[in-house]
């Protein structure tokens, strides 16, 4: 019932933005009794949250199988900035608020709630990572990694398309590999 | 259609910025703008024809270019490439940490002020982007670049992450100049400029 739900949700915030999503478009699109979806999820806020936590949850599955699997470190971050782009880019709802309501999203991507927000996505890229760095050095790469990764995917486009494998690889072997320290943080100096 | 008198179109830009540090982006009015500019309504639709709409926009464009042509002045006697993004770095945060309008709007009606700030993000980019390559040509010509390195895309990258961090360090403490000078020559620059300009 949950993924029912959170799969309705996002194909109606694609269709008509979040703001427009009602709890009975998503009982419709579900094809459930709106009794049913409102014992599960009594308001829209909380089927959101569900719902965002659910997508990034599956998105850092995908991504920390993708960089265990990448032989070197720079295959692992080309890899993981590849695909997490793809699905970002493909994904409909979110492309439907960035495009349309971004007043919605941006408060929580911006500034001071941008940090928290690079946090969360630089854990889930850190832990993609842990196969071929230290820990410590995992956490920096990480922020690092999502921070170029969003720097790239602005909505007026960029000269790199980070959905491209190739361009992605030119990136990060030329500007972002260079940076990432990689030897074990000495415990004396820490 | 004449265009606006550039005298007069820089007093509204004006006068509509103090409005907005008065009362908010939302309760900002034209009337307010005529009040305080004492410049007429028909003048002021003749210069921004779309109303309160095209002026909040223009006024948030407007102080975006008065911020970053006050970051170009702090660093421009800079005597070298990883220097100057660093203190650019340094002074771009306290900027942006004491700017008394910017902070209160983001705390009473982000949503009104976000969606245009990253509209207009393509202007800090091809400027911050133009004002860098001069200096990177400088770092070439000293041999103290990447060979092969094409310098658009290396102050594309530069500029890009410098807007990263200024809007949200993250884990980063911008005020502790250790740790920005580890950013600028690890993170930033080590793509750029070979192990010697790094200092």
């Amino acid at each position: 019932m949950q993924q029912r739900a959170i799969d309705a949700v996002m194909r109606c915030i694609a269709r008509y933005g979040v703001s427009k999503t009602t709890l009975d478009d998503v009982a419709r699109e579900a094809g459930c009794a709106r009794a049913t979806l409102y014992r599960y999820f009594p308001n829209k806020s909380q089927l959101l949250r569900v719902a965002v936590a659910s997508e990034v949850a599956a998105l850092a599955g995908e991504l920390e199988q993708i960089g265990a699997a990448a032989p070197t470190l720079d295959d692992a971050v080309v890899a993981v900035v590849t695909h997490a782009s793809r699905r970002i880019v493909g994904h409909d709802a979110l492309q439907f608020v960035l495009r349309c309501e971004p007043e919605t999203l941006l408060p929580y991507l911006t500034f001071a709630a941008g940090d928290t927000f690079l946090a969360a996505a630089g854990d889930v890229v850190a832990r993609s990572l842990l196969v071929h760095l230290p820990p410590e050095r995992a956490a920096r790469a990480g922020e690092w990694v999502a921070r170029v990764a969003f720097a790239y995917l602005t909505p007026d486009g960029s000269p790199v398309d980070m959905t491209d494998e190739r361009q992605v690889r030119e990136l990060v072997r030329t500007f972002v590999r260079p940076g990432l320290p990689t030897e074990p943080v000495d415990p004396i100096t820490r | 259609m004449a265009s606006t008198d550039p005298a007069l179109r820089e007093r509204l830009l004006e006068a509509a910025y103090a409005c907005v540090a008065r009362f908010g982006m939302g309760k900002t009015t034209i009337d307010d703008v005529v009040k305080e500019s004492s410049v007429s309504r028909a003048t002021i639709y003749r210069a921004f024809p779309g109303g309160k709409d095209e002026l909040m926009r223009e006024v948030v464009a407007w102080e975006m270019g008065r911020f970053f042509g006050a970051l170009a002045e702090a660093v421009a006697g800079a005597p070298d490439f990883a220097t100057l993004v660093e203190e650019g770095l340094v002074f771009a945060h306290r900027a942006v940490v004491e700017h008394e309008v910017l902070q209160k709007v983001l705390v009473t009606e982000p949503e009104r002020l976000l969606p245009l700030l990253t509209t207009e993000t393509h202007r800090p980019l091809s400027f911050i982007t133009g004002y860098l390559v001069p200096f990177l040509e400088r770092e070439e010509r000293e041999g103290r670049v990447w060979p092969g390195l094409d310098l658009e895309q290396a102050a594309d990258y530069v500029a890009r992450m410098l807007l990263s961090l200024i809007g949200s360090p993250g884990q980063w403490d911008l005020d502790d100049p250790v740790q920005v000078h580890e950013l600028v020559r690890t993170e930033l620059l080590a793509g750029v400029l070979v192990p010697d300009a790094l200092g």
